[in-house]
């Protein structure tokens, strides 16, 4: 009977492991609060039992919904998307625990980790660091370039030939802001308006922050003012197999991952 | 039943562990489910009246699958609430959360799965690393026996010096860091045991003090032995020069003696 439990476990004495928990409902770190205290304790006296009255608990916090505080760590080695190697990060707690931490990717930023990292770069150069990662998302920003294919859009009517400028404009299109000293021309012009080379690939180098590399594919469409005269739609133009205006860039193209929208489509399929 | 029950049984243990049970089962935890009033007293506004502070912490109950995880403080809380002033209350159970979890012990050199709550994790991350958690929180905290446990085979590892075989920098790296907790190895291998271990291992030590039993022999040999030794000594005397006598000499005239 709970009424005779609980007379019995007024004095605190609980270590009655009896209970086997099979639950499957909310479970969460409960702060709780007496309703009806207790009398207060004469002196010199031995502690008056509690009463069942003095189970009314009402709760006062649920910690579980409280969001918890983020982990404050020191990197050893270079995170993409976190961070360089010692540098000090905060993360949310979970990410930290398990993709960090137990990882050995990172230690905790506790006072004496701090004080010996402080001296390991004083003593150390950190220039090897700096010749391998730009920053946290350079690596990611390459790899999102590499995937990519940029559609240049060249005149159907007027004469012109591949600069910059055209690599620039077609960035701009997509939302990718990449300034002219980042862009690096093949070493042969392309020049027309042409309409065997609609459609083809050709090959740019992107550098970012004067560091990482990576050659990004582009496909030159040809675009008139006048709208009878524009080339028909064609769907599926941006699927492989990729045909290069130069046989000497074939391997680099069919080699750099394809883009996101064909790994879904294959996986869908 | 007595009001205080007699804690004599431990009387025969080492002083340490006996500071360690008492710590164990019956000292003072940390609150996890109730906030303490701060300070010693309270005065009432509007009366003035002055009262004494009690905080009477909530009982907790643990259930068997407690012993095997480290639930960080927390334990199941059976009550009531009464959600309704017209209504009766009715009889309510807290329960922890409880997570299965990988933690890793530099001095162990091990990732083990615990049952633990979120609780735990964030008091690992407060003392920046498992092996600090265990050793700096009082056993009546870890309260498990798998905390209780665990403390000792890393107090045994640093008294011992013997973790990490192959790599004895990092030993010597983690020895210096962990230098506070390192406690004598004679307390190290008493620390964590159950009474039942703690009562077997007593029965050793004991032993071994218990001399030899004495080989009973038979009190005649003795008294024998003592016989013979008179009986030469008589026969010393005897062979020796004879000591003046007196005078009187009652075999003056019988020269056969």
């Amino acid at each position: 009977m709970i009424r005779l439990g609980f007379q019995l476990l007024g004095g605190a004495k609980t270590f009655q492991p009896s209970l086997s928990i099979k639950v499957e409902q909310i479970r969460t770190t409960f702060v709780l609060k007496r309703r009806y205290p207790p009398l207060l304790d004469k002196q010199n006296r031995p502690p008056k039992p509690l009463v069942t009255k003095n189970f009314v608990y009402d709760e006062v916090e649920n910690t579980n919904l409280k969001k918890e505080p983020d982990l404050k760590l020191i990197l050893t080695s270079f995170v993409e998307g976190v961070g360089l190697k010692n540098e000090i990060v905060t993360v949310r707690p979970n990410f930290g625990r398990f993709k960090l931490l137990a990882c050995g990717l990172a230690v905790y930023a506790s006072p004496e980790n701090l004080e010996k990292l402080k001296k390991d770069l004083e003593n150390s150069d950190n220039k090897v660091q700096t010749t391998l990662h730009s920053s946290r998302f350079a690596e990611l920003t390459r790899r999102d370039l590499a995937s990519k294919i940029l559609v240049v859009l060249v005149n159907q009517e007027n004469p012109w030939t591949i600069e910059k400028w055209h690599i620039r404009a077609a960035f701009r299109r997509t939302g990718i802001w990449v300034p002219d000293h980042a862009i690096k021309m093949g070493d042969k012009p392309i020049s027309g308006p042409n309409l065997e080379l609609e459609k083809k690939y050709f090959l740019v180098t992107v550098t970012i922050n004067n560091l990482e590399t990576t050659p990004v594919r582009c496909m030159i469409r040809h675009w008139s003012t006048f709208p009878e005269l524009r080339l028909p739609k064609v769907d599926g133009y941006l699927e492989p197999p990729y045909e290069p205006i130069f046989e000497d860039e074939r391997e680099i193209i069919s080699t750099l991952p394809l883009p996101v929208f064909c790994l879904k489509k294959s996986v869908a399929s | 039943m007595s009001a205080v029950k007699s804690r004599s049984f431990l009387n025969r243990f080492p002083v340490f562990y006996q500071k360690f049970y008492k710590e164990w089962r019956w000292g003072p935890q940390a609150p996890v489910h109730y906030v303490p009033e701060e300070g010693k007293w309270k005065r009432n506004p509007e009366t003035g009246e002055v009262k004494v502070i009690q905080n009477k912490p909530i009982p907790l109950t643990y259930p068997k699958e407690f012993e095997d995880g480290l639930w960080g403080g927390e334990a199941l809380v059976r009550g009531f609430q009464k959600r309704n002033p017209l209504r009766r209350r009715a009889a309510h159970f807290w329960f922890p959360s409880l997570i299965k979890s990988v933690l890793y012990s530099e001095i162990l050199d091990k990732h083990m799965e615990i049952t633990v709550t979120p609780r735990t994790l964030r008091l690992v991350d407060q003392h920046y690393g498992f092996d600090s958690y265990i050793l700096e929180t009082p056993p009546q905290d870890l309260k498990s026996n798998l905390g209780v446990k665990l403390k000792r085979s890393l107090l045994l590892a640093l008294a011992k010096k013997d973790f990490l075989p192959n790599n004895a920098v990092k030993r010597e790296e983690l020895l210096q860091k962990y230098q506070k907790h390192i406690i004598p190895l004679e307390e190290a291998e008493w620390y964590g045991l159950t009474i039942q271990e703690a009562l077997e291992k007593l029965g050793e030590s004991e032993q071994r003090e218990v001399k030899a039993p004495a080989v009973k022999q038979p009190l005649k040999i003795k008294f024998r032995e003592e016989f013979i030794q008179q009986l030469k000594a008589e026969q010393e005397e005897k062979s020796a020069p004879p000591t003046p006598k007196s005078s009187w000499n009652p075999f003056k005239f019988n020269k056969s003696v």
